[in-house]
């Protein structure tokens, strides 16, 4: 029987306030992480199984728990029939898998109940401090001497120094103890009391936000569009005089200048680039109908691309980039209803219809090959998202809020498989 | 790894509202912190995970700019 989590706490009979953990136990307790067992004592001494301390971290780090992640690993259960806990053991290790807390054993084997030593404890204790954050763990110097050689395990023995070295075993009298050797729930519940009480002295000392902004000048008779191909590099673009495009761009240390493109804009442009040298532009040019026009910026020089659709009146379209080489556009159609087409190549020539009322331009915005996420302001003036997962659209969904402006999207994200996989295996 | 939206609300300040892939669902909507209103439609872009550019024209018609380093916003 697990017994983690829902606390009840009235002091444990076998913890007294003699105890060398009792401070600690009793702080994880009454915040809900750890609890007694069914016959209301503690057994401080009593070792920890891998997959209950990976149910223990996840809650001392406060990480969310989505009921629908998967597990990687086969030898845990998801879930264990026998725990009150649904998410108990296979969510928990999946999460800490997520958040890179554990390797596993395997890439795809967690050992899940052997007794978790005392080296791998503070393996996964400093890789989830590192993670929320980076930089508070420092590395020691030199001259610092751990308890435990670093050299008796390639895979511990630096976190096991740095963790020491940080307070995080504050408390624990380590003469004797093995690295190796299974760690106590009561030397356990040390540790992450140490550990919470490391961040949150941290977090005294966050950095003010500023309500101030930047003036990048120019005169602007439209919104703006905005494009990056990478670190340090910002494009943006405005109707301005002269009802024409205007360009500016940052290269890390200062703005270029308002550059006139020349190109007649009836309405609000939308930019993307798909990589370094890259940048594709669209705008609105009314002229009896309303066309989207295009032109991109590549080996340097700008190269026009003619109109690409038509949309309704007074509407301004939207591009985002699923791939180098890749530009998926949405105008209102003229017929009604959100328009999208895509380019590889060649734009496709007609709108799909994803339907809808579309009260704004569209922002769109992918973070993977594959997904599309588009965004308008809709009925009620709430924001209304519909996505693309590779082979259908989801329909359009309600986000709310009282909006007097359409919408401005952008994914965040670092471009390894390895984020790429997670998301996979989040999503189904 | 998230997405993020903006928009201008009914009193002329930015709004923001995250998905958040680990987390599995929508931030609430936030408030930009900010010392001035704006008319039209944001743009906002990324180049990594810990970066957002946001842009917005002011009333004075000039474009502004801040941006958010991953856990604050900075000018």
């Amino acid at each position: 029987m697990v017994s983690l989590g829902l606390a009840v706490t009235a002091g444990f009979p076998d913890v007294t306030a003699e105890h060398p953990y009792y401070g600690a136990i009793n702080d994880l307790a009454s915040r809900g992480i750890i609890s007694g067992k069914p016959d209301g004592k503690f057994y401080p001494d009593y070792p920890v199984m891998r997959q209950q301390f990976a149910k223990m971290i996840v809650k001392t780090m406060g990480h969310p728990v989505p009921p629908d992640i998967e597990c990687p690993f086969t030898d845990v259960l998801d879930p264990d029939p026998t725990s009150t806990d649904p998410l108990y053991p296979g969510k928990y290790v999946a999460v800490c898998a997520l958040h890179g807390i554990t390797l596993g054993k395997t890439e795809t084997t967690f050992d899940p109940y052997s007794s978790i030593q005392r080296f791998q404890v503070l393996s996964m204790v400093v890789r989830a401090v590192d993670e929320v954050r980076p930089g508070l763990l420092v590395t020691p110097p030199g001259s610092f001497t751990p308890t435990w050689d670093p050299a008796a395990s390639p895979q511990h023995g630096l976190n096991a120094a740095r963790a020491e070295y940080n307070g995080l075993l504050a408390g624990i009298n380590l003469t004797g103890l093995d690295p190796f050797g299974p760690m106590s729930r009561g030397e356990i519940a040390q540790v992450l009391h140490n550990v919470l009480v490391k961040i949150e002295s941290s977090t005294t000392t966050t950095t003010t936000i500023s309500p101030v902004w930047e003036n990048v000048g120019g005169l602007c008779f439209t919104s703006p569009a905005a494009a990056t191909w990478g670190a340090n590099r910002l494009d943006v673009f405005v109707g301005g005089p002269f009802d024409h495009l205007w360009h500016n761009s940052w290269n890390g240390t200062s703005w270029f200048g308002w550059d006139d493109l020349g190109d007649i804009t009836t309405g609000d442009p939308d930019a993307v680039s798909w990589g370094p040298g890259r940048i594709d532009v669209v705008w609105p040019f009314a002229s009896g109908a309303t066309q989207v026009r295009w032109k991109y910026w590549e080996a340097g020089a700008w190269h026009p691309g003619g109109t690409v659709a038509f949309v309704a009146a007074d509407t301004g379209p939207g591009i985002c980039s699923q791939d180098e080489g890749r530009l998926d556009l949405f105008g209102v159609n003229p017929s009604g209803g959100l328009g999208h087409r895509s380019y590889a190549g060649a734009w496709e020539v007609a709108w799909e219809n994803l339907g809808g009322l579309i009260l704004s331009n569209p922002a769109a915005a992918s973070w993977a090959f594959g997904r599309l996420d588009v965004f308008v302001r809709g009925p009620l003036n709430h924001l209304w998202h519909n996505s693309w997962n590779g082979t259908s659209w989801f329909g359009w969904d309600d986000l709310g809020g009282t909006l007097a402006s359409g919408p401005a999207a952008v994914a965040r994200a670092p471009q390894t498989l390895d984020v790429f996989r997670c998301l996979c295996s989040l999503h189904g | 790894m998230s997405l993020d939206v903006f928009a201008r609300f009914t009193d002329n300040y930015i709004y923001e509202r995250s998905y958040s892939f680990s987390a599995g669902g929508w931030s609430e909507w936030t408030r930009v912190p900010s010392t001035m209103t704006f008319q039209g439609d944001p743009a906002a872009c990324s180049w990594g995970t810990n970066r957002i550019d946001l842009f917005a024209v002011g009333s004075d018609n000039h474009l502004y700019h801040k941006w958010w380093n991953g856990s604050t916003w900075l000018t």
